[in-house]
């Protein structure tokens, strides 16, 4: 999958949990968790379904809010 | 003396002392997965789905084996943030009326630890691991507190309501039943204990809170309830008894109408309670 597919991806997944926000300017460096489009209940969710479309494999302990900041940083952390 | 056979003497001398549950099981050597129902049938995440009728029993109850790791797992997983809260609160400012329980809280709660992650260990080596992930925040007074007890009752109605049928589940392996009746035992002095706390926090404050509050409350109580129920279904256990597709599983498995009434029918009495109190203002889309 190209990183143009993934990332199309992941921003359906964060469209689709947000259905009554306005996500038209949605961009690969919007940030998620400060406009609160990710929030922390999700982010089981979140992990599974970014395993389901082929994350490399991550040790959840080391993870932070800081890895999924934007579109870019979750490509980067998880798909690179 | 290596530090390993240190910790192993200091462990005999405590059981020795202090009795504790996991000392009451009968642990085998081994378990063979395969051998036994180590989760119920009725209660496995392929109940009602088409891998119910397309498996063949061996496999289903290879799966019931790392269904039972993954329940015992997120128990762990759930119980690990609840010491440390519970530690938090211990001796704190405006907790003195609840400190002669936390003592016994704290303690139940480590030892349910002990046999969950015994059975887990010896038998397939490993917990999963836990993939939630807390955001920091910030909270009006008195809504941390809140949410934390509110979040420990979701958490262990669900849990019990597997831990009482498997408890008299006499097709299960001796040792699944008896953890799940252990742990029943206790939780069920746990949830009187949570179910009161959290009605009295929310009696305090609910007049206090602003409306914003208290919709953030309830938004976030009922994705939490979501959040629970889909750690149930982790695709790892799927892939550990041999079985490919884990993560078309999963979604089946989640999306299975029979799935979706056991998920409403084991959280029911905490949805009702926490309706009844006006803490959640509708029910979660389970």
């Amino acid at each position: 999958m190209s990183d143009q597919d993934v990332k199309a991806k992941l921003k359906k997944w964060i469209i689709g949990k947000n259905p009554t926000t306005d996500l038209s300017a949605l961009s690969d460096s919007t940030p998620l968790i400060t406009q609160k489009l990710i929030t922390s209940v999700q982010m089981l969710d979140f992990i599974l379904f970014m395993e389901s479309i082929g994350a490399n494999e991550f040790d959840p302990e080391t993870l932070t809010p800081q890895s999924f900041a934007t579109i870019d940083t979750i490509y980067q952390n998880f798909f690179a | 003396m290596s530090l390993k056979n240190v910790t192993q003497r200091l462990s005999q001398v405590s059981a020795k002392i202090h009795k504790a549950p996991v000392d009451t099981i009968e642990w085998p050597e081994s378990v063979e997965p395969s051998s036994a129902w180590f989760t119920s049938p009725k209660l496995m995440t392929i109940a009602g789905t088409s891998f119910e009728t397309s498996l063949n029993e061996q496999t289903r109850r290879r799966l019931s084996f790392f269904e039972a790791v993954n329940f015992y797992s997120l128990n762990i997983n759930g119980e690990k943030p609840l010491v440390e809260g519970l530690n938090k609160r211990l001796y704190a400012k405006g907790q003195a009326r609840l400190l002669p329980y936390l003592h016994h809280f704290l303690d139940e709660e480590n030892k349910h630890m002990q046999f969950f992650g015994r059975f887990c260990m010896s038998y397939s080596g490993k917990v999963y691991k836990d993939k939630k992930i807390s955001f920091p925040r910030t909270y009006v007074e008195g809504e941390e507190d809140f949410l934390f007890f509110a979040k420990v009752v979701i958490f262990e109605e669900i849990a019990d309501y597997f831990n009482i049928l498997q408890a008299a589940d006499e097709n299960l392996h001796p040792v699944a039943r008896k953890i799940n009746l252990l742990h029943h035992q206790d939780e069920a002095r746990h949830l009187t204990f949570g179910r009161q706390l959290v009605l009295e926090l929310f009696e305090e404050k609910k007049t206090v809170w602003s409306t914003e509050t208290l919709q953030g409350i309830s938004i976030y109580l009922l994705s939490y309830m979501v959040a629970t129920w889909k750690e149930y279904y982790n695709p790892e256990m799927y892939r550990d008894a041999g079985l490919s597709d884990s993560y078309e599983m999963m979604t089946e498995a989640w999306n299975c109408e029979a799935q979706k009434n056991l998920r409403r029918e084991a959280s029911s009495k905490c949805i009702r309670f926490f309706l009844d109190t006006g803490i959640i203002t509708e029910e979660p889309d389970l």
